[in-house]
């Protein structure tokens, strides 16, 4: 598998992997200060413990996202499409429909859109960018419909006591992410598709000539993202005590684009790794939870974390454009 | 010279009959009439706009014919799309290779086929690098079938498009200027590995402005003129003058009225010391081009001719300031010469039209008025304020000046002719008074009527002591409008051809790395 990776990914992997371990021991330097250090160690394994269910949304969304990238698309609708997801939830809960159906009607409703953005980009055929751009607003409000219209008394948002709805994205998270991810890098190890998008990322014009059906292909990555999404979205919604559409996931496309970027997939398509995202969402998450220490104040934390990501893309976007002069220059 | 014993022997594997093609009333293809016989090397040669494209896309299935057959090994065929070309047996490749760069060789070789798989559907890469590394081998190519295709160099990218068309069974290989970006080394690899391939039994058609490699390498060679094709013959009954002649074909005067001699070149103030505008002294980039020393002086137009990919382009964009030089001098105007930005340039005196009039000179969605404001926008403001009045009435006086055919300053310059494009992107730079002039193609894609009325203003520039550095891949201008013609080939400037010895045939066995003993005899 890392013999077919490019260079940069595996560095990028490399350079992952220490800043992982260099956020953890940062972490316990953090909470050294006022404790044992057996006591700073326990602190550290919970945080550790907590890890898979805080991260199995995002990372499952970044899992879906990376394939839709690899072929040159994107999908800036994520955040509003767990949204609908949500709401979709709440719909079925409130008719006091069974966990599964609710789980179910979830996973379909986000997964749908997913794919629907890859479908409405193949005949409409423009840019998934400005399709799902589109999405990212129409989704939202749809999302409102939705709530408004199919959960009787809704006041901005539904609150879910029961503890049988938190059964996947509480307890369940780290089983769910093991699978998913197992099965997502089980694809790119064994599998002929992830090479093709690669490739449609890659150069169109390659595949074209060699017979390949671009519009399927592309629609086979949302097709793909959709699912890993729909996941994402119920172990998010599982995850939650209050449905609130209108907040819910907002911002969250960013900071999944942001480790799929940092995982060392190329922005652009045609490069990357699902191992690596899967880096990349940890590293986030363990800088988040540094960050924590290093700043009281929540809104320093959101700044300086917003910076890290801008930094983050700005610095793929400015390797990118090297390696393609020196590409030009060769 | 080949010798090769099965040319044009043997029944034929392609045949075209009466095929022609014509765009929008401008035929690009006469009714042609051409055979292609296996294990025989066909070299296609004209001079750019000759029909050679026009032809490879029909063999390849990219156009159709508006009338003729096309016959493969005996029975009438549609070549209707590039897919039924290549199910034929056609393979052609492209001067610009088209593969995914971070997949692997075996993964490129591939692409549009099954992979092999094990149990549970699993991909087997092994199976696939053997599979691949086979196909390699037999074609006689030693590259490493699990290596990113990316680190591959431009000769090994060559050689796999090939074994990956011969891999499929091609028949007739069609290739397009697969030397262009190689250096020496890499083309006399390609060129020997070609002869083993057409050993095979496979054809080959090999297209390519280097004359010394299609008189060594075909077995026959076609020559095609304006459409026409003009010339067909066995490649021993050519030598290079004869096959330059029969491009070209005409006499210069004929096609090219010179309207202007060499008595503008003068002493004006700006050029001191001497009358040199624009010195470059052993001026090199790594890649693109080395050693290269040139002067332009005041009233003094300086063709630079070469092949695509020469090094050109690339060397007056380093003068303008778009990239730093690795090594060498430069001056202007008496003074050392080292831009930062193209601003510098401007400020200096100096202006670059760029090759590619609608990516790299024009904003197709901006007005005729803007972008011709453009150029003189620093004269045009004041507090950082475009000055209205002043724009319209220096606007008009331009489109006046430079007969700018538009139907008002509000037109979209998108929506302009070719030439009237070029003669506004001239009148935009003109504006700033330069010193120095370098025009990169600045015919290119116009029609006859502008062709002219832009030789006429870059003549009348340099009659009033401008320097003008003109870069043009048709002949018949460079050698027509300049003073003396500075010939590029492989990034290095190889012949300087003047005076009465400035004649297309020589400036192309220049630039095609023919042997310079006929220039040297014939004064170039």
């Amino acid at each position: 598998m890392l013999s077919r990776m490019t260079a940069p990914v595996r560095r990028r992997m490399v350079w992952l992997l220490a800043g992982n371990v260099g956020l953890l021991l940062l972490i316990f330097a953090c909470l050294m200060p006022g404790d044992t250090v057996p006591g700073a160690i326990s602190r550290l394994g919970t945080v550790l413990v907590d890890t898979p269910r805080n991260i199995a949304p995002e990372m499952l969304a970044a899992i879906g996202l990376t394939a839709i990238i690899w072929t040159g698309a994107i999908d800036l609708s994520i955040g509003s499409v767990m949204a609908v997801g949500g709401a979709v939830f709440a719909m079925g809960y409130s008719h006091g429909a069974p966990p599964l159906v609710c789980f179910g009607s979830c996973l379909l409703a986000a997964g749908g859109l997913v794919a629907g953005n890859g479908l409405l980009a193949r005949w409409l055929g423009i840019p998934a960018l400005i399709v799902t751009l589109a999405g990212l607003a129409a989704y939202r409000g749809l999302a409102l419909v939705l709530v408004n219209v199919g959960v009787p008394g809704f006041d901005g948002n539904l609150t879910v006591p029961e503890d049988i709805f938190r059964v996947p994205g509480r307890d369940w998270a780290a089983w769910f992410l093991l699978f998913a991810v197992g099965g997502a890098v089980w694809c790119e190890l064994f599998g002929r598709l992830p090479r093709l998008w690669l490739a449609h990322g890659s150069s169109p014009a390659a595949c074209r000539l060699h017979g390949l059906d671009l519009s399927r292909l592309a629609f086979s990555a949302f097709l793909f993202g959709g699912f890993y999404l729909g996941l994402g979205a119920t172990l998010y919604v599982s995850n939650q005590q209050t449905i609130d559409p209108a907040r819910m996931a907002l911002g969250f496309e960013l900071s999944v684009i942001a480790a799929v970027v940092l995982g060392g997939t190329n922005i652009f398509g045609g490069e990357g790794s699902f191992l690596g995202t899967l880096l990349g969402v940890v590293f986030l998450y363990l800088a988040r939870q540094a960050l924590i220490y290093a700043f009281d104040d929540p809104h320093a934390r959101q700044a300086v974390e917003g910076a890290l990501i801008l930094g983050v893309i700005g610095f793929d976007c400015v390797l990118h454009r090297t390696a393609h002069r020196m590409e030009e220059l060769k | 010279m080949s010798t090769h014993a099965s040319s044009s022997s043997g029944s034929p594997l392609l045949e075209l009959t009466g095929v022609c093609r014509s765009f929008g009333g401008v035929v690009a293809l006469q009714p042609t009439t051409l055979a292609v016989v296996p294990g025989e090397i066909l070299g296609l040669v004209g001079e750019n706009g000759a029909g050679k494209s026009t032809l490879i896309r029909l063999v390849s299935g990219v156009l159709s014919p508006d009338h003729g057959e096309i016959s493969w090994q005996g029975r009438r065929v549609a070549l209707d799309s590039p897919r039924r070309a290549i199910d034929l047996g056609i393979a052609t490749i492209h001067q610009e290779l088209e593969y995914c760069g971070h997949l692997t060789v075996a993964e490129n070789m591939l692409l549009g086929e099954r992979w092999p798989r094990r149990w549970g559907g699993r991909i087997d890469w092994e199976a696939m690098r053997a599979e691949a590394g086979h196909r390699l081998l037999r074609a006689g190519c030693e590259v490493a079938a699990d290596v990113e295709f990316s680190r591959l160099t431009a000769v090994e990218k060559q050689l796999v498009a090939i074994a990956t068309a011969l891999a499929r069974d091609a028949r007739l290989l069609i290739l397009d200027e697969p030397t262009a970006s190689l250096a020496a080394p890499d083309a006399r690899r390609l060129i020997d590995h070609l002869k083993t391939i057409r050993d095979s039994g496979v054809a080959i058609i090999y297209v390519s402005h280097r004359l010394d490699e299609v008189l060594e390498l075909s077995d026959r060679i076609a020559v095609l003129r304006d459409g026409e094709l003009v010339h067909l013959s066995e490649a021993d009954a050519l030598d290079g003058p004869d096959l330059v002649h029969e491009m070209v074909g005409r006499p210069l005067q004929q096609v090219f009225p010179r309207t202007r001699d060499g008595s503008s070149i003068v002493d004006g103030p700006s050029s001191t010391p001497g009358n040199v505008l624009l010195r470059v002294e052993n001026l090199s980039r790594n890649g693109m081009f080395e050693e290269v020393s040139l002067d332009v002086q005041a009233g003094e137009v300086v063709g630079l001719a070469g092949l695509v990919g020469a090094g050109r382009s690339e060397l007056a964009r380093a003068i303008y300031g778009l990239y730093g030089p690795d090594s060498g001098t430069m001056e202007l105007l008496g003074r050392p010469w080292q831009p930062k930005s193209p601003w510098d340039a401007l400020e200096a005196g100096l202006v670059y039209l760029p090759e590619e009039r609608k990516r790299h000179g024009l904003v197709a969605d901006h007005d005729v008025s803007s972008t011709l404001a453009i150029g003189i926008r620093d004269r045009l403001t004041r507090w950082g304020l475009v000055r209205g009045a002043e724009q319209r009435r220096r606007v008009a006086e331009m489109i006046s000046a430079y007969d700018i055919r538009c139907s008002g300053p509000g037109q979209l310059v998108g929506t302009l002719s070719g030439g009237n494009q070029q003669k506004a992107l001239l009148a935009r730079w003109l504006e700033r008074d330069p010193r120095v002039l370098i025009l990169d193609e600045p015919t290119r894609g116009v029609d006859v009527g502008a062709k002219a009325e832009i030789h006429s203003v870059v003549d009348r520039l340099a009659a009033a002591g401008h320097g003008v550095l003109l870069i043009s891949s048709d002949l018949p201008e460079v050698v027509g409008m300049s003073d003396r013609v500075l010939v590029m080939s492989r990034g290095r400037l190889v012949a300087e051809c003047r005076g009465e010895t400035q004649t297309e045939r020589d400036v192309l066995q220049a630039a095609a790395g023919l042997s310079s003993t006929s220039r040297e005899a014939d004064g170039c």
